[in-house]
């Protein structure tokens, strides 16, 4: 089996991370994704890794001292293994923060092994995902519900 | 981004060698991290507003006790920027990722209102693993993090007499029967959780001994007004193998969950606990609660500090303390009594005040272990008064779990004790207060005169 290149492997290099991105310990997914986004919900910057959305709107990474954990982080797409994870996620961030992020929804996606890798899910539900080459973000997300 | 001016613009910020301790609030990227300098102080940066090159930050100074207190959900975001050391904030505009831009110095005041975190948002999560080592190394900081969970208990004495005040002896037992309970609770949990785990039972053994030791419970707040004692479980300490640690995490809450939150009454509930825990540990966890539950002197309630529990912790019917726990399978408290009933053979000049061992272990014919034993009694002493019978006074001495009961039910006289000493002390102050009560005229126990006189009573003052 032809091993599956990543979408953003360019970006990855750019990042000098030293070591492994993603990490060895991402697996392979099968889950309902669940993902913050902006309407319209197909806009495709609703689907770059934050460091690209952030370039294309203009905002500099945030971040203080960054570490290789993190950078690696920024290239991939942030999302949660449940809806209830990703609407008490928002909820646990100050509104003045909230406002500043700009997501107003969320919408869901069955992921699978064909689509990419994962990162173990925190406590909190969130996990990174780094899609492979050929798994069309913007036609997979449908939108569920509001934030 | 807002255009602000600081009054004070500073250089650098004036803080040597931070790293970063924990992102506490973090979504692609920090919103509110922990940063500790060289000296160990704490500070925390704030994401407020960026622009095309830079990301600003608001950057205080925190006592460690304020942070806590946060992450224990005690207090909101906004309150810990009022806590600000000396009030001192510092705006920071950080570029490309590193580099400080500019650094501004204000007051609380001066800030924008749109920097000013006003939901006042309490921390979401549990707080993170990384402070346990910080909080075990100070003393108040573990209080605080045991308080937090605690489970609280009120005794309120029935009788008013001695206002809300709980003797000591009862708050001593009552504290006995609930460690009981709940060590026995947690050994029986983890045995039924981990059992297929270990293959070696000595090892479970040896696990569970050093896990005990932890989660053994602490007393975390007292209150003498009326007795109120929170008890807790440490959950700073962490095994050494993280396979325990959710159930170390949970054991307090489970024992709660199981055994303080349960009606006893309900007969669905009895069913419940007999299907679920065997004899030996339905004595040993359920015994000792109930009979806090059963003591006839004292109200119980219970409640959690986190606010989601709260109950009045009702006596157990006879019948279903029975089924729940034979009288049989009661654990023997290693400090209580009975009464037994003995007949002995002896030599008809034996003085029975100064019998031998010896003279007991031979002569005796029968023994029965007795609820109650009928006494009675000539003189009474107490600080100020010797009362002499004519007529012997006869009484019942009961022996109810661990207390001590005397009645006399024609004189209405009903005392407990803790030990028998106690009540025999009781009862005489009762009986010659009594006595001289039904002496006055129109007092409600003057009814009870003319079986006073019956007994043939002398008083005489003492002194």
């Amino acid at each position: 089996m032809t091993k599956k290149s990543l979408k953003y492997n360019a970006l990855i290099a750019s990042m000098e991370i030293s070591g492994d991105c993603p990490s060895l310990t991402c697996s392979k997914p099968q889950l309902e994704a669940f993902r913050w986004v902006t309407l319209p919900v197909d806009e495709s910057l609703n689907y770059l890794p934050n460091i690209l959305r952030n370039q294309a709107k203009g905002r500099p990474a945030r971040s203080h001292w960054p570490d290789d954990t993190f950078k690696c982080s920024c290239c991939g797409l942030s999302m949660f293994t449940s809806k209830e994870a990703a609407v008490h996620k928002f909820s646990s961030i100050p509104e003045l923060n909230r406002k500043k992020l700009g997501f107003t929804h969320v919408a869901r996606a069955t992921i699978t092994l064909d689509h990419g890798l994962a990162s173990i899910p925190n406590r909190e539900g969130h996990f990174d995902f780094f899609e492979y080459e050929d798994f069309d973000t913007v036609a997979s997300f449908k939108l569920d519900s509001s934030l | 981004m807002i255009h602000w001016e600081a009054k004070y613009l500073l250089n650098r910020l004036p803080v040597e060698g931070l790293r970063k301790f924990a992102d506490l609030i973090e979504y692609e990227g920090p919103i509110l991290s922990h940063f500790k300098d060289v000296a160990g102080r704490d500070y925390l940066f704030y994401w407020v507003d960026d622009d095309a090159q830079v990301v600003r930050w608001i950057v205080w100074s925190v006592e460690m006790q304020t942070l806590v207190a946060y992450l224990n959900k005690e207090i909101g975001l906004y309150d810990m920027m009022r806590l600000a050391q000396a009030g001192r904030l510092f705006v920071v505009d950080m570029e490309h990722m590193e580099a400080l831009r500019t650094v501004g110095y204000a007051n609380l005041e001066d800030l924008p209102e749109a920097y000013l975190p006003l939901d006042n948002l309490i921390y979401a999560y549990e707080m993170p693993e990384a402070y346990n080592a910080l909080i075990a190394e100070e003393p108040s900081m573990y209080l605080t993090r045991l308080r937090e969970r605690a489970l609280v208990f009120e005794m309120k004495p029935k009788d008013s007499k001695f206002s809300t005040t709980v003797e000591m002896g009862d708050a001593g037992m009552f504290l006995r029967r609930l460690d009981r309970s709940f060590q026995n609770f947690a050994k029986d949990d983890f045995f039924e959780r981990f059992k297929n785990t270990f293959g070696d039972f000595n090892r479970l053994k040896r696990t569970l001994s050093e896990l005990m030791q932890i989660v053994s419970p602490r007393i975390v707040t007292l209150e003498y007004r009326s007795f109120v004692v929170g008890i807790s479980s440490d959950n700073v300490h962490r095994p050494e193998d993280t396979n325990f640690t959710d159930w170390q995490e949970n054991i307090l809450v489970n024992y709660q969950r199981e055994v303080v939150d349960r009606n006893y009454n309900d007969p669905a509930t009895v069913e419940a606990i007999v299907t679920k825990y065997g004899e030996e540990a339905r004595a040993g966890i359920f015994g000792p609660f109930m009979d806090i539950l059963n003591d006839s002197n004292y109200r119980i309630s219970a409640y959690n500090r986190v606010g989601t529990f709260k109950r009045e912790l009702r006596p157990v019917d006879e019948s279903k303390e029975l089924q729940i726990v034979s009288r049989a399978k009661r654990v023997v408290d290693p400090e209580s009594k009975v009464l037994v009933n003995l007949i002995l053979e002896l030599p008809s000049n034996q003085d029975l005040g100064h019998l031998s061992r010896k003279a007991l272990s031979q002569g005796l014919l029968f023994s029965q272990v007795v609820s109650e034993a009928h006494m009675s009694l000539t003189v009474i002493e107490t600080d100020d008064y010797r009362v002499t019978l004519t007529k012997p006074l006869d009484y019942v001495l009961r022996l109810e779990g661990d207390r001590y009961r005397i009645e006399l039910s024609d004189l209405e006289i009903s005392v407990i004790g803790t030990s028998r000493e106690d009540v025999q002390r009781k009862l005489v102050t009762t009986f010659v207060n009594k006595y001289l009560d039904s002496r006055i005229t129109g007092h409600p126990a003057q009814r009870l005169a003319s079986l006073f006189q019956g007994l043939g009573i002398t008083l005489v003052k003492s002194g």
